[in-house]
């Protein structure tokens, strides 16, 4: 996936064109008027989401409907997806008691990395159907899956009020995003960095290139700058897994082609040397091979589908998060219904968690 | 219509695959509390689903997320026609689709989403004079 854009511009509307409304060509004379001159460039209505905001009446609707919270970091899935099965074993057996209070003990005593408390608590309380993997950039680690690479990108929120309209694509991935009470300006995009702070060269050419566009923000207070990593991978991962990680899916670790990130030096200055991404590349490595060989063990191929609960991936949705996540959403839904429909699904129709290959 | 205790009785039985407890709800664990964590999880509850926790170690204005501008614009080059092509189509039409519905429903101001017209450049921008 490119970086910076083809100089020419595209000559056909995107595959999204319907995802937005009324997108047309900008004529020469258009642009003028506004006071640019570019390849190419389109105009379109689309919506924007105050994300913060959002999420915040996402998770009101979540614990309205008895949706947990739980503070918890998970280091493995597989180590999450077979402690789940262990205790749905001990949730099925006869006396659920004894089996509980022995997993409780064994758990106490063992040598592995332990899970955390407050997983503990969610797994001896009921028994789990299946794990839905939403971790972004996490997965790397978790999952893990050497395709996923951060791509940072860093943005300023200001206060500019009476912008009509957006203007993205500016160079170098900027943009220039209004919202109800601030307005945005973006952006970078560049792969491999893992570091989070927006560095002063870069604040300066993303405020610079707005300004180019609107004068008037170089002078708009500035109430954040925020750098971020996006997921990136060249796919988005959404599937089901029932057994163990598919050894097949994950060729040998990606070597992340240093030559990309030069190409982004050149645009930002020097943020990223040849040093500093090898760096980044050997701390991966390490990282992969210091987990523990017990770990490495559960993620073998021969793991049985019986000492392990099913996952469904949702991840990898690099800068388009917000754009597909409720597609995503229903999409994995549709599957979890096929894995183990909720009870009262259960019982009109009859079906039984579809446990069986 | 089959007796969904047997029948769990009967799957556990034949089969070795993880044993579920029908006749209680089933548990869901969603690792990541970011847009697709919570977006999933509305989705399993609106379904029917009652036990679902979310684990994750950030949460919103926190998370990965909350850095997004965002406008609802797919990233990437897909030029060439594809499967995964075909795929963040529909995710990305059924996602507007649910965005407008939530602003025409509850309002910018509690969801946060708002309608907004703008260019997308390609090429050099040259400021004229």
């Amino acid at each position: 996936m490119l970086l910076l854009h083809p100089p020419d511009g595209p000559r056909e509307y995107p595959f999204w064109r319907g995802q937005v409304f009324g997108m047309r060509d900008v004529p020469a004379e258009e642009m003028r008027a506004i006071g640019y001159s570019a390849a190419y460039a389109w105009l379109y209505t689309t919506g924007i989401v105050d994300v913060s905001c959002y999420l915040a009446w996402l998770t009101a609707e979540v614990q309205a409907l008895g949706g947990q919270l739980v503070q918890a970091k998970v280091d493995s899935l597989t180590r999450l997806r077979v402690g789940a099965a262990q205790w749905n074993r001990a949730h099925a057996s006869a006396d659920p008691g004894a089996a509980l209070a022995a997993l409780q003990s064994a758990e106490a005593a063992s040598d592995l990395v332990p899970l955390p408390p407050a997983i503990l608590s969610l797994l001896s309380s009921r028994p789990h159907a299946f794990v839905v993997n939403c971790a972004g950039l996490g997965s790397k680690w978790i999952v893990p899956d050497p395709q996923v690479l951060a791509a940072k990108g860093c943005v300023l929120r200001v206060r500019c009020p009476g912008l009509t309209h957006f203007y993205t694509n500016l160079p170098h991935g900027g943009y220039i995003i209004p919202r109800r009470d601030d307005v945005v300006l973006g952006g970078s995009m560049v792969l491999g960095d893992y570091s989070t702070h927006v560095p002063p060269s870069l604040r300066q050419h993303i405020l610079e290139r707005a300004a180019d566009i609107i004068p008037e923000v170089r002078d708009a207070p500035v109430d954040m700058e925020w750098a971020g990593l996006r997921p990136y991978r060249d796919t988005v991962r959404l599937e089901l897994v029932r057994g163990a990680e598919p050894a097949a899916v994950f060729p040998a670790p990606k070597t992340f082609p240093v030559s990309e990130s030069l190409q982004c030096k050149e645009a930002f200055g020097s943020l990223l040397t040849e040093e500093c991404v090898r760096a980044m590349q050997e701390e991966e490595s390490a990282r992969l091979a210091a987990r523990s060989a017990r770990e490495v063990a559960w993620e073998s191929p021969q793991l049985d589908s019986a000492e392990i609960v099913p996952i469904i991936h949702n991840y990898g949705h690099s800068g388009s998060g917000i754009t597909l996540h409720w597609g995503c959403a229903l999409e994995v839904t549709k599957i979890a219904m096929q894995v183990c429909p909720p009870i009262n699904v259960q019982l009109q129709t009859g079906t039984k968690p579809s446990s069986i290959e | 219509m089959a007796d969904p205790i047997s029948a769990s009785s009967a799957a556990a039985a034949a089969s070795s695959a993880a044993p579920l407890t029908t006749g209680t709800d089933p548990g869901v664990l969603i690792v990541g509390a970011g847009v697709m964590g919570l977006s999933v999880a509305l989705n399993l509850l609106r379904s029917g689903y009652k036990r679902v926790a979310l684990l994750a170690d950030r949460f919103s204005p926190d998370t990965t997320s909350d850095g997004a501008g965002a406008s609802l614009r797919p990233g990437g080059d897909y030029t060439e026609p594809s499967p995964a092509r075909d795929r963040m189509q529909r995710w990305g039409e059924e996602t507007s689709a649910f965005l407008f519905g939530l602003r025409r429903e509850h309002g910018a101001k509690k969801t946060g989403i708002t309608l907004a017209s703008g260019y997308e450049f390609w090429g050099q921008l040259h400021k004229l004079r």
